[in-house]
């Protein structure tokens, strides 16, 4: 639900046209947004960055997730394509994975499933003692690539959705990793 | 005869970095002298600094930093979503632009920073983002990044005085003062464009990496550095042969760019990778890659050459870094979304 922002044919056009096409051919909004949600997990660290630092395997926690595929695992620059609930995917890319600090960082190179472009972000699971704090940030441009964007391309539409991805996504992981 | 050196050659042309280094000392000793008769007061509390300049581009305002006590001493409301900022020293002034008031704000400096107030919002086309301005000639030149043209105007009247055509998405710009040059990073082109400063004519343009953004003049060296956020890398321009002489591997997403004054230093900010590369521009290699806040963008010098700031984007934070070593020796509160992209602090 939360990926499937509510729009017109000629935003599917326009958003999945920007998104197919290589994003070094394509002009962005006039500022980068940004979101940072965290969830303190009842759960050691190492359990959940089991399920976090399984890159190819997200549709374990993720409720938006269907399927998953990564052709390097969990390598930098391993590329994995998330099919979306409702027919939509991402093809995200590892940019950093590091296991021992339990970060990993990745980017979107196309997908027609979130109203943004330049999509960039960091995971990252820390101890708090028998507990674990996970922190999600994400850095992208809206859907539209110039001023005065439609609502559901405007910069509040691309924070919504990213917010609601990382919101229904943490709250899932909490759930199953403190089962 | 072996050809001679891109140095040798330079050194025949008019001007050099020496003038701009007898400035840079001057207004060192002055600001000491200054310290010193403010001390002689007993009202007047002790002139600190430099300070930074830094965009704010969450809460809509600049922030002004005195880099010696780390401290905030004031809060300047500017236009929308402000990015581009640059200090000049000798105007005692600030513009910044912001992408998405179109505008660009102007900041009058006052004996303190408590004395700063904004003077003027100068409309500046649709998406004014990357912005330098030549102490000595007086002008400000802002990339208008949406409109994909240099917009031109005098820091003293605020007119606007010139326009030139450009590639698309323009973004940063280095001006070569020595050689009454502007340079400016067409994004969308992956090309940087040449302008002569006098005719404001476009002269050429020069191919470089993939989606270049920051841009930094090399005038010791001869040499133009562009920092390719898709490419991972930064191109190295020979300004003499007008094109890529090499390219430097560095972070993931490189964004902005900072030369060392005096060092054979270039600092290069990578957003994805949460570090700043330190290049050694006699060798062109890496020789240090270190830890930033999170998402550094903007970069600028301490006037006196020891340490550089990174104004960390997704962090809120700046940090400051040992110049020789990159070494991170200081975290600065900041502001939000503070970015920093251009020349932020001055005396």
């Amino acid at each position: 639900m939360m990926w499937n922002v509510a729009a017109g044919r000629r935003r599917l056009l326009v958003l999945a046209t920007a998104m197919v096409l290589s994003p070094a051919v394509f002009a962005h909004g006039p500022t980068r947004q940004k979101v940072v949600e965290s969830v303190e997990i009842n759960a050691p660290a190492d359990k959940v960055w089991a399920l976090v630092g399984d890159y190819a395997g997200w549709q374990k926690w993720h409720p938006a997730i269907e399927a998953s595929t990564a052709d390097k695992a969990n390598e930098a620059g391993s590329v994995r394509r998330l099919t979306i609930k409702g027919g939509k995917f991402l093809e995200e890319e590892i940019e950093a994975y590091d296991a021992a600090a339990m970060t990993l960082k990745y980017r979107i190179k196309s997908g027609d499933a979130l109203p943004v472009t330049n999509y960039s972000s960091t995971i990252k699971v820390s101890s708090v003692g028998a507990k674990s704090l996970v922190e999600w940030r994400g850095a992208f441009y809206r859907g539209f690539p110039n001023n005065n964007p439609p609502p559901e391309q405007s910069d509040e539409a691309a924070v919504a959705a990213v917010t609601g991805v990382y919101k229904a996504g943490l709250g899932q992981l909490k759930a199953i990793a403190e089962k | 005869m072996s050809p001679p050196t891109v140095a040798a050659r330079y050194s025949d042309l008019p001007g050099s970095a020496t003038p701009r280094i007898l400035e840079g000392l001057l207004a060192a000793l002055c600001v000491l002298l200054c310290a010193k008769f403010a001390l002689a007061d007993p009202l007047a509390a002790p002139l600190a600094g430099p300070f930074a300049y830094v965009t704010n581009q969450g809460s809509h305002d600049v922030a002004v930093i005195d880099l010696a006590s780390g401290t905030r001493l004031a809060t300047l409301p500017v236009g929308r979503a402000p990015a581009g900022v640059v200090a000049m020293q000798r105007q005692h002034r600030v513009f910044v632009t912001n992408p998405e008031s179109h505008d660009v704000s102007v900041i009058e400096r006052g004996t303190t920073p408590a004395g700063d107030k904004v003077v003027a919002q100068l409309s500046a086309g649709l998406a004014p983002l990357g912005i330098e301005a030549d102490e000595g000639s007086g002008r400000v030149y802002v990339a208008d990044m949406f409109a994909d043209r240099l917009l031109v105007f005098d820091a003293a009247t605020l007119e606007r005085v010139g326009e030139v055509a450009l590639g698309k998405a323009p973004s940063g710009i280095a001006v070569d003062t020595a050689h009454a040059r502007i340079y400016v990073a067409d994004r969308d082109d992956n090309a940087v464009a040449v302008i002569d400063a006098a005719t404001l004519r476009r002269l050429g343009d020069i191919a470089v990496g993939i989606h270049p953004f920051g841009i930094a003049i090399d005038a010791a060296r001869g040499q133009l550095y562009t920092a390719n956020v898709y490419a991972d890398s930064v191109s190295v321009v020979d300004l003499v042969l007008g094109k890529v002489v090499a390219t430097i591997g560095v972070g993931k997403a490189p964004y902005c760019l900072l030369v060392h004054p005096t060092l054979p230093l270039l600092y290069v900010s990578n957003q994805h990778s949460d570090t700043v590369s330190v290049i050694d521009t006699k060798t062109l290699r890496v020789t240090a890659t270190v830890a930033t806040g999170a998402y550094p963008e903007g970069l600028a010098m301490h006037p006196d050459g020891s340490v550089f700031y990174a104004v960390n984007w997704m962090d809120d934070t700046l940090t400051e870094h040992d110049a020789w070593t990159g070494e991170r020796k200081r975290t600065l509160p900041g502001g939000s979304s503070n970015r920093g992209f251009g020349r932020f602090v001055v005396w």
